[in-house]
């Protein structure tokens, strides 16, 4: 469902050239559940090439207590702000040796 | 959160798929153009159906808390749009488990009567924390050098929160399972993926499974 809030919010914003023309199959229910089309693919773009600020100096672009997910992995630790999240619903990123795939 | 597979060789990446399906957003993985619930981390259709993604221990909690456990962490850098994330209706989430194929959800609302909750799936015994200021669940196995805890005495320091096991009496740090002090320092109870969902939603995807009341 927040997804869905989500979406409608970014209806508004997607510039209509947002899309790279993926074709993607589309099936009319997945296990008897109907499935529905709201956006084109790639309407919401997932970040491919995330860049990051160190925490401790990362004020100027979060609040304490704005929501994060955040994950550590072999001593290596990163947080996704899930407001900034929601524009872009997934995040292909890699931490140390496992690539891994944000989502939320 | 999800280990990204291997396909011939390479990681998969994953786009939006602009569908939505049992009210949850469809990812599709470029390589293939299978279709993938986020929620479940199965591919639903196209050439990898039936396979699972690995889900990975991330911690849905506040930046302030995150950051005072993890003194060295990055974040993401903000580009572009951005916007304050919707404060939404905490008292309908669910920290959702999945063991062995059995789906256990527990809801926020009952963890804020019992914020350490001993728990079992799969005939393992759980621990989740529920800091109810930051609206955070965290699960793990609560077994550490071999024994099986029970925890108490949940307190907080600012931004560090900390229990106690019955068994040795050592302090650990509730965010992170770190064992900070006492004769189990050191040890570290292993952290459990879970997913953060709503309630109305775990239960569309996970229809058999059971969900934890408190006692």
């Amino acid at each position: 469902m927040a997804f869905l809030i989500a979406l409608a919010m970014l209806l508004a914003t997607v510039p209509a050239s947002a899309g790279q023309w993926t074709v993607l199959p589309i099936p009319e229910t997945i296990e008897g559940a109907d499935v529905y089309v709201a956006l084109p693919p790639d309407a919401i773009r997932a970040i491919d090439h995330p860049t990051f600020v160190k925490g401790a100096v990362a004020a100027r672009q979060m609040a304490r207590d704005e929501d994060v997910l955040g994950l550590r992995l072999g001593g290596v630790a990163r947080a996704y702000s899930l407001g900034h999240l929601s524009s872009h619903e997934i995040v292909n990123d890699r931490l140390g040796e496992t690539p891994v795939a944000v989502t939320w | 959160m999800y280990a990204r597979p291997l396909y011939q060789g390479k990681p998969l990446t994953f786009g939006v798929s602009g569908m939505l399906w049992k009210s949850s957003l469809i990812m599709f993985d470029r390589e293939t153009r299978s279709l993938w619930s986020h929620i479940t981390g199965k591919a639903v259709a196209g050439p990898l159906t039936g396979m699972k993604l690995t889900m990975l221990p991330a911690v849905h909690t506040k930046w302030g808390l995150w950051l005072a456990n993890h003194p060295n962490t990055v974040v993401l850098e903000k580009r572009g749009v951005s916007r304050t994330t919707p404060h939404l209706f905490e008292s309908e989430y669910v920290l959702g488990l999945v063991l062995a194929g059995e789906a256990l959800g527990l809801p926020f609302d009952q963890l804020k009567r019992t914020p350490l909750a001993h728990v079992a799936a799969a005939g393992r015994p759980l621990l989740v924390v529920y800091i109810q200021p930051a609206a955070t669940a965290v699960a793990y196995r609560r077994e550490a050098s071999g024994r099986t805890l029970t925890f108490h005495r949940l307190t907080r320091q600012g931004d560090l929160w900390y229990m106690e096991d019955r068994e040795t009496g050592s302090r650990w740090n509730a965010l992170t399972g770190e064992a900070v002090a006492g004769p189990l320092a050191g040890s570290l109870l292993p952290p459990l993926p879970a997913t953060q969902a709503y309630l109305s939603n775990w239960r569309q995807l996970y229809p058999g499974g059971k969900i934890w009341a408190a006692q």
